[in-house]
């Protein structure tokens, strides 16, 4: 009865620690592998907590900064990007109605915190101890001012600093501090790095997808008892004595291990969760990636190789409890457990505080040296305490009135007044003015700053659409007949959609239509050729629809050429892949085919775009292109159960000639037949009908039923085969009701559901580029971060079908019997268009497709154009032709770092009508989802907008603005160092965390940020009670507007006013700043 | 008075006097600065107008210029402040007793040898606030080699040889006596360390060249094994240091013990000893002086404290990055000749050590480039007032790197050993083993 207990408590713990550790690994989130890289806020899982708070949550454990350096800001003020009446209204709360009368001068709390903003006077360094290098032309008066201060200023001592320190280390520590950064802190030593280190190793080995050349072995029995079985032979990692006998006497369940590691640094309960946050955030990018494949059973590598956080955990905590209770034992002589660690701090204050200023640098080298000599002999803590005091306190005080009159005197110059009056202001006014300003330090600007440069946006922006909207609705009463345009096509929200569309536009007569590019059509595609799925939809989502892509008839005589050509190629690409792996082949490899990689060598680097055109041409002469057409409809029981028996059949056919000999006329219909229900239905002897059929043959009935078993076995002619196809076949596709219901709801949603032109245009966007591991961030995140062609096909396919447009027009939506309906693709790097499925054009609308692909050139050549013009390496502006030609090899170069650079910029997501941004130059900062409010008057479609494309538009946007306020902790850092692992993602050199977030390049240009981080700002042209009862709906809107992760503005038709949205609930009229122009 | 007598007459006291009237300036540090500057300057010139009427071999004329050389160097990148003072003026007190080792006679240029030891290890005493042990040791090892040289002095060989053969290996540290060497380049204050780093093992270079070929074979094999264990000494000493200063002079210290070994086993001093001596010294000179441009910004701080010094400090990133370059023995500075043309050299014949000087290559190799690494990558310190360097002291390191590129490509034709002098030169009557 004792053991059932002591089971169901330990279960209770297990089950009670994996709820901790999902909580604690709140603060990560997800990754996704590169392959389909997916944009996302690094704080998701933080979104429930107010902007500012989740900054610090994220300060706190992974040690981000969540705004940029006040110098950036100071950057943006000075080249006007942030405006003083913003700063100002910014500033507002902070400002205290106080005054300090300096001299003649009356200084204003809030002028002394403006100051500091603008002139960085809390960002100047402080005065170091012993420095003979004079800093400036003003000395005398910084130490006149210094001599002047000292009645009223002094240093804290050295006691007081070390109470101060003990306090904020003691509340800090399991919080903030995790006992190997402690011990690391305290004694000079490297503990979290050398975990790190022995994680990297791990994680790099262990979650490896096929890239690496020998894979770890023991992975199918997860991460933990892998690392178990293979730590266990290393010699004293880390140098952690006796681990041999330690790992094998580690509990079997990695729960139990991490239970035993947390009881033996006495964590308590309490803080556990916070802990394992920082064992998780010290190394953030593998967590996350576990995260991602935790989330996910069903992943094909998760299955094979099982990993979890509690496993990471478990394997994290084993080394940093043997590390922490050595070092604690040998440098302290105290236990490793948090308790222990919490008392040196209490009763060894100074030996504690010594310590860390010495592991720290913060001691000057005599007292360094003594703190060796004691650390290593002996007591003397008190008096090298006092010592330090009385030899430096002196100094120390000196450097603090120095810093302190060198900010008085920065101050003074910011509100233009002569320094010298500081020396006739009271000494305790000059202190006071000192305290305002070291009450707001350097890293309170952010907040300040962030806002007065998002009002800056805001104001920029409502005026241009206030501009328009006025006249959207004037053009709205005036035309009471449409006007059929020439063309309609529908683009993905995606910003880099907003300068084409404008262009498209100004081309002719074409209408433009935003909408998140997977077309509302959620499916996993198979393209022809290919063993894998891709998942064409947002992440958030899921789909239970299948679709293939099958050569279209007509080609069926080129298949067999295409394939055996294709496995040529591949066969082609595995060898040398291998040759170039193997241990040994690569150095008979280098010498003998070494020469042939120079052609490729100098075709990409000197010669890019023409190499790619060649290499394009020469496989297109060698494996020639099929058309292709995709499988929208979902086939009938019968049709399905037809299909499952072609297939089978032709795989017979080939089995016959293959293994048996047999083809030509000695094989007939019936004899495959019979041998294909033998395989199916029978148990391998053979049938009585069977033999009559092969009496023609050579062959025993013996070897038929041998046959008849290799059928079965290896060529999956079989009952569960067979059962597998029909299951698979039967997610293939749409039935009539869904298509309909997706027509209809992808029209109804960008607001198309009348006046339909002769062509309408679904247009996907997809890149190019070479060498680039970021490739998939720059295609259709609404398509899982993949190229949307298939969604585009699959939706043309469906609103082309007669049937569908029949019951639409039961539902309300006419379309035209002369609408048709085209698919297409945008090249985000060339900004080429290519469209699909021509074949199935009428013959009456080629000459408007032709008209329509010359639109889309133009459009596509002046996009560029643009496009070219923000690069910063073209020094002067391009002509149309230069600019497509340099377009082109961009995207074909394989230095090129900045490949397309279109997402960077992103700023506001509009949802309305296109008559509210047509015309206005949004410089490809704005999301734009197509959206009539008139045609939704319950907001049921509103609803979706808000929760789904606003979320993808948000995680792009905050995935770009921590990638650039810290792009070394939230960012991938610079790609000059980037190295693909595992084929999941990258690393900085060699040996790192997974990076994640974006690269250096994709944000910064040089040492200024080309993407303006600002959070997303979201304006719908809609009702506000409306949205107000979304909001009160969903309480993930209310995370997004209340905590200001995003900010709402509503475009109100009643009155055509722009209304902002508070993070109090309410509503206030946007007023336009007049003196704001547009100037980017 | 003859001519070379009045020649060494005038550039031993040249500093000297400089010295004296120093005191005159004392409280303006400007003024002294450029005093000291001037002071130097006139040496070097004197000694270049009296190169040929020197009794010195030509092996030494090389460290005789660049004695003064490296004194007004070394000043040059001072910044002006009270508490250099003291400093300078020992600097033209050392480099005066320095330039009398070489040109003075026999007991003369002992005596200046010993008064260059003593005046280290008395501003050794007086400038440390609490010595530590290594002070202590370093204090300690200085007077030793006061006494010896007292007893190289007075008494009769072969004791005085001895005596005399310690003083060397402290002034040319050889482990266990490398204690002063060590003290003196992370223990003083100002420009001295840059100047000692060279100072000291020239003089000690000096009384060795003339003591070599009378060395006995006991001493010298004895010699020669603490050689070879202080460059591994001196390499793992500079890999567990956390301390420029400290890391500097242990790298040195193997450096030159790699030099000891080669003396030792040999018996000779070519040319290219010469050289790789001189630019040993002179880069752990330019190292000093970098981490001195910081010291002069930040405090005499820990490495630690300091990173990411290569955005703000660009000049400064690249001089430290060049020393760094030299001080390892990469071409084409003067460490890797001068190393090289010892090993080709025709009297070397003991391809044994050579492991060893592979293992201090590989550990200098991490523990230099481990210094520009962490000075200058990493993160940038907002809390520091970066400053780059200024043009003096720009300059000066500049200078030190131009210095060591000569030294490295010259052709070590003109400062072969000539045939023996027509005057009884100094080198003739050092100490011997039999009399």
């Amino acid at each position: 009865m004792d053991q059932i207990a002591r089971d169901i408590d330990m279960e209770a713990r297990r089950m009670e620690l994996r709820g901790i550790v999902r909580v604690a690994g709140e603060v990560i989130a997800p990754y996704w592998p590169m392959r389909t890289f997916v944009h996302h806020n690094p704080l998701h899982g933080l979104e429930y907590l107010p902007f500012d708070d989740a900054v610090e949550r994220g300060a706190q454990f992974l040690g981000g900064r969540g705004y940029l350096a006040g110098d950036l800001y100071r950057h943006y003020f000075r080249i006007g990007r942030i405006h003083l009446p913003h700063l100002e209204e910014a500033l507002r709360p902070l400002a205290r109605d106080e005054h300090v009368i300096v001299g003649p001068c009356r200084i204003a709390h809030r002028e002394v915190l403006r100051a500091c903003l603008t002139h960085g006077l809390c960002a100047l360094p402080d005065e170091p101890l012993d420095a003979l290098v004079d800093s400036g032309p003003n000395e005398d008066l910084v130490r006149a001012l210094a001599d002047y201060l000292a009645p009223v200023l002094s240093a804290p001592t050295a006691r007081e600093q070390m109470a101060a320190a003990v306090k904020e280390d003691r509340s800090s520590l399991g919080r903030c501090v995790t006992l190997s950064s402690w011990c690391d802190r305290t004694c000079g030593t490297s503990i979290v790095a050398r975990v790190n280190d022995e994680m990297v190793k791990w994680c790099e080995a262990f979650l490896d997808e096929g890239h690496a050349g020998w894979a770890m072995p023991g992975r199918e029995r997860g991460f933990y008892i892998a690392w178990k079985s293979l730590a266990a032979k290393e010699w004293s990692p880390c140098g952690i004595a006796d681990s041999r006998r330690k790992i094998a006497a580690l509990p079997e369940r990695p729960e139990d291990a991490v239970l035993e590691s947390l009881d033996l640094l006495a964590i308590s309960h309490e803080l556990r969760q916070d802990y394992l946050s920082l064992q998780l955030t010290a190394l953030p990018g593998w967590p996350a990636f576990i995260k991602w494949r935790e989330e996910r059973p069903n992943y094909v590598w998760q299955q094979a190789c099982p990993i979890s956080l509690v496993k990471f955990l478990a394997v994290r905590l084993w080394y940093e409890r043997e590390l922490v209770q050595q070092v604690c034992r040998e440098a302290l002589g105290i236990a490793g457990t948090f308790p222990a660690v919490m008392g040196y701090m209490e009763q060894r204050s100074e030996a504690y505080f010594l310590r860390k200023e010495r592991a720290t640098g913060r001691l000057p080298v005599p007292y360094a040296d003594l703190v060796d000599r004691l650390a290593r002999w002996g007591d003397g803590w008190t008096e090298a305490v006092d010592r330090l005091q009385t030899e430096m306190g002196p100094r120390r005080d000196r450097a603090f009135r120095l810093t302190a009159a060198r900010r008085l005197l920065a101050l003074a110059q910011a509100l233009g007044i002569v320094p010298t009056v500081l020396l006739e202001s009271a000494p305790e006014h000059l202190a006071l003015l000192a305290r305002w300003m070291d009450e707001f330090p350097e890293s309170a600007h952010g907040p300040v700053w962030l806002k007065a440069f998002e009002a800056g946006y805001h104001d920029q922006l409502f005026g241009q659409l206030m501009r328009t909207s006025s006249l959207s609705r004037t053009s709205e009463r005036e035309r009471s007949v449409p006007v059929r345009p020439q063309s309609q096509s529908v683009f993905c929200i995606d910003v880099r959609s907003e300068p084409f569309r404008r262009h498209l536009e100004s081309t002719g007569a074409n209408e433009t239509y935003g909408f998140a590019g997977f077309f509302a059509v959620f499916i996993r595609f198979r393209p022809w050729g290919k063993n894998h799925e891709t998942e064409q939809f947002p992440v958030i989502m899921r789909a239970k629809n299948e679709v293939r892509e099958f050569p279209r008839s007509y080609h069926d005589h080129m298949v067999p050429k295409h394939e055996s050509r294709t496995k040529l190629v591949r066969a082609g690409h595995t060898l040398l892949h291998d040759l170039k792996e193997n241990v040994v082949t690569p150095y008979v490899m280098v010498e003998s085919l070494g020469w042939f990689y120079g052609l490729p060598l100098f075709g990409k680097t000197f010669f890019s775009a023409w190499y790619r055109r060649w290499t394009a041409r020469l496989r297109r002469l060698f494996v020639p292109p099929i058309a292709t057409t995709v499988t929208v409809d979902k086939l009938t029981p019968a049709d399905t159960e037809e299909l499952v028996a072609a297939e089978q059949r032709a795989i017979i056919w080939k089995a016959l000639r293959s293994e048996l000999g047999l083809h030509g006329p000695r094989v007939s219909p019936e004899l495959v037949e019979a041998l294909r229900r033998q395989a199916l239905n029978g148990d391998g002897s053979l049938t009585s009908q069977v033999p009559e059929l092969v009496q023609r043959t050579e062959f025993s009935s013996e070897a038929l039923a041998n046959f008849v078993q290799i059928l079965r076995r290896r060529y999956d002619v079989n009952p569960r085969s067979a059962s597998r196809q029909r299951e698979r076949i039967t997610r293939t596709g749409f039935t009539l009701e869904e298509q309909v219901f997706t027509v209809e709801t992808a029209l109804r949603m960008m607001g198309l559901i009348r006046n339909f032109a002769r062509l309408v245009l679904f247009c996907a966007h997809g890149s190019t580029s070479d060498n680039n591991p970021f490739e998939s961030a720059l295609d259709c995140g609404a398509c899982g971060g993949n190229a949307g062609k298939p969604n585009a096909r699959v939706l043309a396919g469906m609103a082309n079908k007669p049937q569908v447009r029949a019951r639409l027009a039961k539902n309300g939506i006419e379309i035209p019997s002369d609408t048709y309906f085209l698919a297409g693709q945008i090249d985000t790097t060339t900004d080429e268009v290519e469209l699909f499925d021509l074949e199935d054009v009428p013959l009456t609308h080629r000459k408007d497709v032709a008209r329509l692909l010359d639109d889309l050139r133009e459009a596509a050549r002046l996009t560029s154009q643009e496009r070219c013009a923000r690069f910063p390496d073209l020094a002067r502006p391009l002509s149309v032709p230069q600019a497509v030609a340099h377009v082109r090899a961009r995207a074909a170069d394989w230095s090129q770092i900045r490949p397309e650079w279109g997402l960077s910029g992103n700023a506001a997501f509009i949802i309305g009508r296109r008559e509210l941004t047509k015309g206005l130059d949004l410089a490809g900062r704005v999301f734009l989802h197509s959206y009539d409010h008139r045609e939704d008057p319950t907001g049921r479609l509103l609803e979706v907008l808000m929760t789904a494309p606003q979320i993808v538009a948000q995680w792009i946007n905050t995935e770009h603005y921590f990638s650039t306020v810290d792009n070394e902790v939230y960012g991938a850092g610079s790609k000059v160092y980037h190295n693909v692992v595992g084929r999941i993602g990258i690393m900085s050199g060699p040996w790192s965390d997974l990076r994640l977030g974006l690269a250096r390049q994709t944000v910064m240009n040089g040492e200024v940020p080309f993407h303006e981080p600002m959070r997303l700002l979201t304006v719908i042209e809609a009702p506000r009670a409306i949205i107000e009862k979304l909001i009160t709906r969903h309480e993930l809107l209310r995370h997004f507007y209340h905590h200001e992760w995003v900010h709402l503005a509503a475009l109100d038709p009643s009155d055509g006013a722009v209304y902002r949205y508070r993070p109090t609930g309410e509503w206030s009229r946007a007023i336009r700043c007049d003196f704001l122009a547009p100037d980017r | 008075m003859t001519a070379w007598a009045t020649a060494s007459l005038l550039i031993v006291v040249t500093p000297l006097l400089g010295a004296a009237s120093g005191l005159l300036l004392w409280g303006h540090p400007r003024m002294l600065k450029v005093w000291g500057l001037l002071v130097a300057a006139a040496s070097f010139l004197m000694t270049c107008w009296s190169l040929g009427s020197l009794p010195v071999a030509a092996g030494a004329f090389p460290h005789l210029l660049l004695l003064p050389l490296t004194a007004f160097l070394s000043l040059l990148g001072q910044p002006a402040h009270r508490s250099n003072q003291p400093a300078w003026l020992l600097s033209l007190l050392l480099l005066g007793f320095g330039l009398g080792t070489f040109v003075g006679e026999g007991p003369l240029s002992l005596m200046c040898l010993l008064l260059v030891l003593a005046l280290v290890g008395l501003a050794l005493a007086v400038h440390h606030v609490f010595p530590g042990p290594a002070a202590w040791w370093g204090i300690g090892t200085l007077g030793c080699g006061v006494l010896s040289l007292a007893l190289a002095l007075v008494a009769p060989s072969p004791v005085s040889s001895l005596a005399f053969l310690v003083g060397c290996a402290i002034a040319l540290p050889l482990v266990p006596l490398h204690h002063g060497y060590v003290a003196a380049l992370t223990a003083l204050p100002g420009n001295l360390p840059a100047f000692l780093a060279l100072l000291l093992p020239t003089l000690g270079f000096h009384g060795l060249e003339a003591a070599l070929p009378e060395l006995p074979d006991g001493p010298a094999q004895a010699a020669a094994g603490l050689a070879l264990a202080g460059t591994l000494y001196g390499s793992l000493k500079a890999l567990a240091q956390a301390r420029p200063a400290v890391l500097i002079a242990y790298g040195n210290l193997a450096f030159l013990s790699i030099l000891w070994w080669y003396l030792a086993e040999t018996r000779t001093a070519p040319s290219p000893a010469a050289v790789y001596l001189s630019a040993v010294g002179l880069a752990g000179s330019g190292l000093l002086l970098a981490w001195y441009a910081l010291c002069a910004r930040y405090g005499d701080v820990d490495l630690r404290a300091l990173s990411g010094l290569a955005r703000p400090m660009p000049r400064f990133a690249v001089a430290l990055s060049l020393l760094a370059l030299a001080a390892l023995g990469l071409p084409p500075f003067g460490v890797f000749s001068g190393l090289v043309g010892m090993l080709l050299a025709p009297s070397y014949a003991a391809p044994g050590g050579l492991l060893v000087i592979v293992i201090v290559w590989l550990c200098a190799s991490w523990y230099f480039f481990d210094l520009p690494h962490r000075l200058l990558f990493g993160p940038e310190r907002a809390t520091l007032r970066h400053q780059d360097l200024r043009g003096p002291e720009a300059a000066s390191l500049a200078l030190v790197i131009v210095i060591l590129l000569m030294l490295g490509v010259m052709p070590s034709r003109p400062i072969e050993s000539a045939p023996a002098p027509l005057h009884p030169t100094a080198t003739a009557e050092f100490p011997a083993w039999t009399k």
